[in-house]
């Protein structure tokens, strides 16, 4: 809501308006309390006032956390070991919310409140068996051991509406206006393999396999297997090293792996379900078809090659580059169905995607002195998606799937945008614009054009989330007992589809806020701007284009950090060992292209309404005895 | 000791970690298998169950609330309904003929979703019911419930080609694209069928539901659930439309058995309680079921203390309240009310007050009633021709009991006709059927000079009869997601 409604009544010479105690009247801007205002409804949230209600009503929730970690372990016949261990969460959640019963929302109703108890429970056993044996300059380890995850949610919840009396008490309210309850319930087994093998501090090789099971898919292609593979070479520990002694440590690295991903939001994505909540006809029961069938759904397996050099030399430099190339196979997607099939979606493994790129890490010891230390952190990624692999469609072809702000399809990336292509506005009426194919009498594009009509608009694909590269930068400089830090992250390219802006550029709502940039609009004939003209309800200005698609490029000042180290002679008088006081902050600073715009917030460059980070600073002691 | 303790522990951990067999075997408890729900017969009319209340349920928005949302907007498509100011904005952009002219719009999808997932479900209980352990021992009851679903599944088809395609040219071959039609369920997109076509379907699917309910002898629960009148009621709308007017003269004059019109004293107690002889399909709902803000009285009713009371009231055309005379009780149900003139309180009334003065949150849906009848059997016998006594007899039968003083009716042909259709307006207003009755007639929409505020009803003051804006456009989920769909024209 926007500033511009008062808090309280005033009459037309502006003065608040007095009740007969002499107290100052609310504006509730409608309903049928006292406080309603002369017949006139306020268009934005009528029938409200949050500094009356907010005292009234009660909105809390009453959090326990009970965590248990036990285990033991067995060393048996020399080598060997054998540990268990168990591992408990329970937490709890009462909430209330309640509405009061004199004003505002649940006047009519006179009050209502719900009270809601939650409960999840989940642990996690283990049975790990090790072996391991040191035979000259071989050293071998084994490891086989069986692991199950359970994770079991359960909530009931009751509201009631009718209260005469303050209290948020559901036995005070006369009438019961719904209550339900419900469970969901996960569980993970898996049987796991490892085994490492070292010679001299020079080679290394090692190796696992793993088996997992998950509820979330049908008996029979509910197990995955994913195994791995990785050596490295510690080349500085070879004899044809010895003289290049301004080399401090060369290790060569390659790897593989896979992992499995059964995250889809749902634990029943396999089954044919008929949700019961809220499907009652009257006191009959109810039932309605929420989700389809898919008893082929398995495991998404995601595997990680990777070819890396760690490097150390002049007793300055440091750090590590690495390719890698990150594959996915049977991508678990929400694929969207016809409407008009009835269920609108379901979680299908949908093809193949591969991320191939670069990081690297360098860190220098620019200064070294006693007096003087000064070392430079860099890391840098980059990288590209390509979907590699879609399912064939009825006609033989691979199939193209439109989700949201993007379309997934063959030799396109996953972070690509798929809109309408923003095209301006007409200088002559103010129109947004967009681009339109033109086609011939086969369907065949021959060019494009503009429209002013969003529904006859077309799609393109324009710009992507992914950055160019991205990363951080962080400096350290200590100069006696003092020491300062600063973390800067980058991320250099790449899209953001901004739609909080994007709703804040809306065609006039009442009592909404707008964005300053509004005042950009179109407003006579011969206007350049890329601001639509100012009319209500016009539906084209504000549809999805890349209009709403910003540069994602930022530089972020994550952590300043100073501290200082009281010298030791002082602090070994206070029975200390070390004695450090510091000052911190945290995320001090943004750049990017749009004020007010967070592009660190999500990898697919779309936003939603979450807080930006809070700058925290802190002021602290640390003391060791 | 210590040793020992520390074995137990272990033993203990090690007898725990045992997997079960069914470890891994998982369901929530806030649904059910499809295994377990259709196995009976029982659980077959759970789910039809689930449909009747799909059709009073809450969906995420408070201008989506099932059966009466739909109505609403239809009425709010026509003339003779409307909003004189933009209040909390709700139903204004389907006023405004924005929401079904733009692919992206919500609301636009809901609709189109709402009536193909009762289709989904009817299909659902087609394709299983017979195979039901039970259903040899139930005949009647699977009867019964095979008849709701042929009934809802044709009703559904019913409201989507009127909406969502081009009007049915009763004159005409209607080989123009309809709507996809789905008689079992499937997860793949169908193309859309011709409006001819979408009709047959609508036809066979109501004859057949006809016949099952004659056969069966299964008593409904309450006026939620469709049985043999609304069957023959659906049938009878959908003749009219199609231009059989012979059979909607007998479908209607059929349906409305044992659903007696209430006296003239009567009308103004309230559409809101299906204790009343006319209704004959609706909705009973319970405090529980009830939607608060986001429900069909919030919207209609001024005493209800939602979003009406707040400013959205519904108004009356002068083109509906003025052809009413003095003595009719139906006029009297509109008022001015916050400085509005005509003001509907026709669902409130007096049944619709407790003893505060302010109206019940809980009150129940009407979808059909006897009176409609009346009219399509007016309607019908006068558009024959050569009876027109037989037309002027029913109209009166039903306007005798809202206006005590009425005459019965001496014009003829095209006139009689034109009456017929005015007192259509005057009794049905604010139950959904103003945007079908415009298609079906082909008629401009015209909302100049009827009391409307002109600046709230933007670009849609005036449509020629036959204008694209009368046609919904097809939401872009299906457009995207169905590579066989095609859109209509923009």
């Amino acid at each position: 809501m926007g500033p511009i409604y008062p808090i309280w009544q005033r009459d037309t010479n502006g003065d608040i308006i007095l009740d007969g105690n002499g107290d100052r009247m609310f504006d509730l801007g409608g309903g049928t309390s006292i406080y309603k205002w002369a017949g006139h409804t306020r268009p934005y949230a009528p029938n409200s006032n949050l500094m009356l209600t907010l005292p009234l009503d009660e909105r809390s929730t009453a959090l326990n956390n009970f965590s248990a970690r036990l285990g033991t372990e067995i060393t048996f016949l020399k080598d060997f070991k054998f540990r268990v261990s168990y591992n408990t969460d329970l937490s709890n959640y009462f909430l209330t919310i309640y509405q009061n019963y004199l004003y505002a929302d649940a006047e009519a109703v006179k009050g209502r409140s719900t009270k809601e108890y939650r409960k999840v429970i989940s642990y996690t056993m283990n049975e790990i068996l090790t072996w391991a044996k040191t035979l000259g300059s071989h050293r071998v380890s084994l490891l086989a051991g069986h692991e199950n995850y359970e994770y079991t949610w359960s909530n009931v919840y009751a509201t009631r509406t009718g209260f005469t009396i303050p209290t948020t008490e559901l036995v005070a309210a006369s009438v019961a206006e719904g209550n339900s309850s419900s469970s969901d319930e996960y569980s993970i087994e898996g049987y796991l393999f490892r085994g490492d093998y070292n010679f001299a501090d020079k080679y290394y090789v090692s190796g696992s396999f793993r088996t997992d099971g998950s509820s979330r898919f049908y008996s029979d292609v509910r197990w995955g297997n994913f195994w791995s593979l990785g050596g490295s070479w510690r080349i500085t520990q070879e004899r044809f090293m010895e003289n290049l002694a301004w080399i401090n440590d060369l290790k060569l690295k390659a790897s593989f792996g896979e992992q499995g991903n059964d995250d889809i939001g749902t634990y029943y994505g396999w089954q044919s379900l008929f949700s019961i909540s809220g499907r009652n006809n009257g006191n009959y029961n109810g039932a309605l078809h929420s989700q389809l069938e898919n008893k082929k759904l398995q495991w998404e397996k995601n595997s990680n090659l990777n070819v890396g050099l760690d490097f150390s030399f002049l007793d300055r430099i440091s750090g590590t580059v690495e390719y890698f190339i990150r594959n996915s196979s049977n991508l678990l997607f929400s694929v969207p169905l016809p409407q008009s099939t009835g269920i609108s979606s379901n979680w299908q493994n949908i093809g193949s995607m591969s991320n191939k790129g670069i990081e690297a890490t360098l860190g220098i010891d620019i200064l070294k002195g006693n007096l003087l230390k000064w070392n430079l952190e860099i890391n840098a990624t980059s990288y590209k998606n390509k979907i590699t692999k879609m399912p064939l469609g009825t006609d033989g072809k691979p199939q193209e799937i439109v989700s949201g702000t993007k379309k997934l399809s063959e030799g396109h990336s996953i972070y690509d945008f798929w809109l309408r292509e923003f095209a301006g506005v007409d200088s002559e009426d103010g129109s947004i614009l967009f681009y339109k194919d033109i086609k011939d009498e086969e369907g065949e594009v021959t060019g494009r054009e503009t429209t002013k009509d969003q529904n006859a608009a077309s799609y393109y694909y324009v710009g992507s989330s992914i950055p160019k590269v991205y990363g951080g930068i962080t400096n350290t400089i200590s100069v006696k007992g003092f020491e300062l830090s600063a973390l800067v992250t980058y991320s250099l390219g790449g899209d953001f589809y901004d739609s909080n802006w994007a709703s804040l550029m809306h065609t006039g709502a009442f009592g909404s806020h707008w964005s300053s940039d509004i005042l950009n609009r179109w407003q006579k004939k011969g206007d350049i701007t890329d601001v639509p003209r100012l009319q209500n309800n016009y539906t084209a200005a504000t549809a999805a284009s890349s209009r709403y698609l910003i540069d994602a490029s930022y530089l972020s000042l994550r952590n300043v950090t100073l501290s200082y180290r009281i010298p030791v002679s002082i602090s070994q008088k206070l029975d200390m060992s070390a004695l450090n006081v510091f000052v911190s902050g945290d995320n001090l600073g943004l750049l990017c292209k749009r004020k007010g715009m967070d592009p660190q917030q999500s990898f697919a460059g779309t936003a939603d309404f979450t807080y930006v980070p809070s700058r925290i600073v802190s002021v602290g002691l640390n003391l060791t005895f | 000791m210590k040793k020992l303790l520390l074995l137990n522990i272990f033993i203990l951990l090690v007898i725990l970690a045992g997997c079960e067999k069914d470890y891994l075997e998982r369901v929530p408890t806030s649904s059910l298998a499809e295994k377990d729900l259709l196995s009976t017969v029982g659980g077959n009319h759970t789910l039809l169950h689930g449909i009747h209340r799909s059709t009073y349920a809450f969906y995420s928005s408070h201008d989506r609330f099932g059966q009466k949302a739909v109505d609403m907007a239809v009425d709010l498509l026509g003339e003779d309904y409307y909003q004189s100011e933009r209040g909390y904005g709700w139903f204004v952009a389907w006023y405004q003929y924005l929401d079904h002219r733009n692919i992206n719009s919500a609301n636009l999808e809901w609709v189109w979703s709402y009536y193909y997932d009762i289709i989904d479900n009817a299909n659902i209980i087609l394709a299983n019911i017979d195979a039901a352990s039970d259903a040899a021992l139930k005949t009647s009851e699977v009867q019964f419930i095979k008849g709701n679903c042929l009934a809802y599944r044709a009703f559904s088809f019913y409201q989507l080609v009127q909406l969502y395609a081009q009007r049915y040219d009763i004159s005409g071959t209607n080989t123009h694209p309809g709507i996809p039609i789905y008689t079992e369920p499937t997860q793949e997109g169908k193309a859309r069928s011709t409006v001819a076509e979408v009709y047959t379907q609508i036809n066979k699917d109501l004859d057949d539901a006809i016949e099952l309910f004659t056969t069966s002898t299964f008593s409904r629960a309450n006026v939620s659930e469709l049985n043999l009148r609304v069957a023959q009621g659906i049938r009878a709308r959908v003749a009219l439309t199609t231009g059989q007017y012979a059979v909607a003269e007998e479908m209607a004059k059929a349906s409305r058995t044992g659903h007696a019109l209430v006296p003239a004293a009567k009308y103004g107690y309230g559409w809101n309680k299906a204790d009343n002889t006319e209704w004959m399909w609706g909705a009973v709902l319970i405090t529980e079921q009830q939607t608060s803000y986001a429900s069909f009285f919030s919207h209609i009713d001024p005493y209800f203390g939602g979003y009406a009371t707040l400013g959205n009231h519904k108004l009356a055309s002068t083109a509906v309240y003025d052809f009413m005379s003095a003595t009719d009780e139906r006029k009297k149900t509109f008022r001015t009310i916050a400085g509005k003139p005509r003001v509907g309180r026709k669902f409130t009334g007096n049944g619709g007050y407790d003893a505060t003065g302010q109206s019940n949150w809980t009150n129940d849906y009407l979808y059909m009633r006897s009176a409609e009848m009346y009219l399509i059997e007016a309607e019908a016998i006068a558009r024959q021709g050569g009876r027109d006594v037989d037309a002027q007899k029913a109209l009166f039968d039903l306007v005798s009991k809202r206006d005590p003083s009425y005459v019965q009716s001496i014009l003829t042909g095209e006139d009689l006709i034109q009456e017929i259709l005015m007192q259509r307006r005057c009794e049905l207003w604010g139950e959904g059927f103003r945007f079908f009755d415009l298609k079906r007639l082909n008629l401009d929409l015209n909302r100049e000079n009827l009391g409307h505020t002109s600046s709230l009803w933007n670009a849609a003051g005036y449509f020629a009869a036959g204008d694209k804006n009368f046609v919904f456009l097809i939401p872009k989920q299906e457009m995207d997601a169905n590579p066989k769909m095609v859109q209509n024209e923009l």
